[in-house]
């Protein structure tokens, strides 16, 4: 019986067509070395410049399939990549992120929508992470050394927070948090052995607007890096790396997915860091499964379309919500009544969905609120097409004291609201009976 | 990777230094805090490296002989003088043996200083200060041919910042702060 040959024949190069070997002249020394830093990897590099944002959410990353002519990126749900000299080379020569070895290193649904995200964020290269949490701590361990020292918010994000006042000072690392929006403390507090200014592009409830032009201005002056985490903007609202910031990290399980069924994180920048942020992914074993991927990738497409239905939607919302009984005050920064609203319209070009307001009562009432919606989902996150509403006294910032909420500007009642893309008049219409009946006698 | 060193991203900062020179500008920093005798406590400086700067968290003991007096706590200034020239000769030749496609197998670089403390104690004009001379061992093991070695050891020792230091000296200015 004549065996058959049941393995393909093996392709030029089984990862980015343009990454090259930096050995291809026989060098001696340094300076004969012939390999340069390349944007990706990519599988292709089209010609992207000049396609708006919303183009470039549906095709940038995304590959048809050469074999069958299926349109849209596949599944590639595989473990490990058949190793020809090419990917041996790779490993030997220190650029094996650019060729398929084994999935945790890289896969073809990784990088479709690695791509397509640094596409949308005008950055040279992304990493996408099983969790935003896996995006942070890969990134910011990469860019700080023993005995390193961060300039951070003091209104981070729980999990951000909790990395870094519970793991880094085991790694001799140390944090100090300041007031988002002053400065001069931020500067104050840079020493000489800080490597990292670390700060949300919109805080978490009160949605106050960093001011990245300043905090970029000053990282410049002292030789520190700068990473932002715009989960709460979106890069359809701003990009953060066009206005000099270093890395931008997303939790992609908010408004990049938008459609609250996948965790995942993503770091994006330059080719140089994000190359040095690589080896930590693999290390610390962040990596994104391929269904995953392609689901992230799915969701993105309707990124710009998404996030002008969340806007619309919560311009509506926070407009009632000012003049609604029982409201004392409505954050969200598409109101001139924000007190970052001048702001924003210089860094946003999209107010987001999210909303922040204080009931006229108590952290009670605001509970029976909840319990009295009949759309919005009473859940953690955001960013869904799904409106979801959350308490911070009970969930992200359930382990500060009423009076330390207090003076981070938390007040009783607050309400934590990310409009989805429902029809703004059906969620009035429900906020306006579940108020009702939290305020009912 | 071949040697454990990302030959591809040598080849990328090498070109990337080509664009942006100041990139590739360094400044070091020790302070070295007398604690008793000739025992001092060494610590590493924040560096400046290129536009940013990075944390150097380290520290450690220097002490001298104590057949000069010393309580023999650590390694002598002129040891780990040697061993900065020894451990900067080690990564050239790594570097250089990785860009070259040679695989080491083992790479002991030893150096070995004379000094006449006569200079040190001033007892004679005749003895000078500074080390007589220093001399260099590379053994070398690996699959590299006698003349790519011989190379290797030629450009790692003109290519190392610390063994050219100490070859053709650099200017040395200082001044005194009253404490």
């Amino acid at each position: 019986m004549k065996t058959q040959d049941l393995t393909p024949h093996p392709q030029a190069v089984r990862g980015d067509p343009a990454s090259a070997s930096p050995l291809d002249n026989a060098p001696r020394w340094a300076d004969e070395l012939s390999r340069q830093r390349l944007p990706g990897p990519f599988m292709q590099h089209p010609d992207l410049r000049g396609l708006a944002p919303s183009t470039l959410a549906v095709h940038a990353g995304t590959r048809d399939d050469p074999v069958t002519g299926a349109v849209g990126t596949p599944i590639y749900q595989t473990s490990t990549f058949l190793l020809e000299d090419n990917q041996y080379q790779a490993i030997e020569e220190g650029y094996a992120r650019d060729r398929f070895i084994y999935t945790r290193y890289g896969n073809p649904s990784q990088w479709a929508v690695e791509q397509k995200l640094a596409a949308l964020e005008g950055a040279e290269s992304a990493l996408v992470f099983s969790s935003g949490m896996a995006a942070i701590s890969a990134t910011v361990l990469s860019l700080i050394d023993k005995g390193g020292h961060i300039v951070a918010s003091n209104e981070l994000y729980g999990g951000t927070y909790a990395f870094f006042q519970g793991e880094l000072p085991s790694l001799g690392m140390s944090v100090s948090y300041v007031n988002p929006r002053d400065l001069a403390a931020i500067e104050a507090a840079i020493r000489p052995n800080t490597q990292i200014l670390f700060f949300e592009s919109l805080t978490n409830p009160l949605l106050k607007v960093a001011d990245i032009p300043a905090l970029v201005a000053i990282g410049k002056r002292h030789g520190v890096r700068v990473v932002i985490d715009a989960t709460f903007t979106s890069p359809i609202a701003m990009q953060p790396l066009a206005l000099g910031v270093d890395v931008v990290v997303h939790s992609a399980s908010k408004y990049l997915n938008g459609h609250s069924d996948l965790i995942a994180g993503v770091a994006c920048g330059s080719r140089k860091l994000l190359d040095s942020i690589w080896p930590r992914r693999l290390a610390y074993g962040g990596s994104m499964d391929p269904h995953a991927c392609f689901m992230l990738e799915r969701g993105l497409k309707t990124l710009a379309i998404r996030m002008r239905a969340h806007a619309e939607g919560a311009l509506a919302v926070a407009r009632w919500l000012e003049s609604a009984n029982h409201v004392r005050r409505v954050y969200f920064a598409g109101l001139p009544s924000h007190p970052d609203y001048e702001l924003g319209l210089q860094l946003l070009k999209n107010p987001t969905g999210m909303i922040c307001f204080e009931l006229d009562g108590t952290d009670a009432h605001a509970v029976r609120l909840l319990d009295a919606l009949r759309l919005g989902k009473k859940a953690t996150s955001l960013g869904g097409v799904e409106t979801l509403v959350s308490l911070p006294f009970n969930t992200s910032h359930a382990a500060f004291t009423a009076r330390q909420r207090e003076r981070m500007g938390i007040q009783p009642g607050c309400v934590r609201l990310s409009v989805g893309i429902e029809d703004p008049a059906d969620l009035i219409a429900d906020l306006q009976q579940a108020i009702k009946v939290a305020f009912a006698p | 990777m071949r040697n454990g060193i990302p030959v591809a991203a040598v080849s990328e900062l090498t070109e990337e230094l080509r664009q942006d020179p100041a990139q590739g500008l360094l400044r070091y920093g020790v302070g070295i805090d007398w604690q008793n005798g000739t025992r001092g406590q060494v610590q590493t400086l924040p560096l400046k490296f290129g536009h940013h700067q990075v944390s150097r968290d380290f520290s450690w003991i220097i002490d001298e002989p104590r057949q000069i007096g010393g309580g023999n706590h650590g390694p002598s200034p002129q040891e780990f003088l040697l061993a900065g020239v020894a451990a900067c000769i080690m990564v050239g030749f790594t570097v250089g043996a990785s860009i070259m496609g040679v695989q080491l197998e083992s790479l002991r670089v030893e150096l070995h200083g004379e000094l006449d403390l006569a200079g040190f104690l001033g007892i004679s004009d005749a003895a000078s200060v500074p080390l007589k001379r220093i001399e260099y061992r590379i053994i070398v093991s690996g699959d590299g041919t006698p003349e790519q070695f011989e190379t290797l050891r030629r450009e790692a020792v003109a290519h190392s910042p610390n063994a050219m230091s100490v070859a053709k000296g650099v200017p040395l200015t200082g001044e005194l702060r009253l404490a």
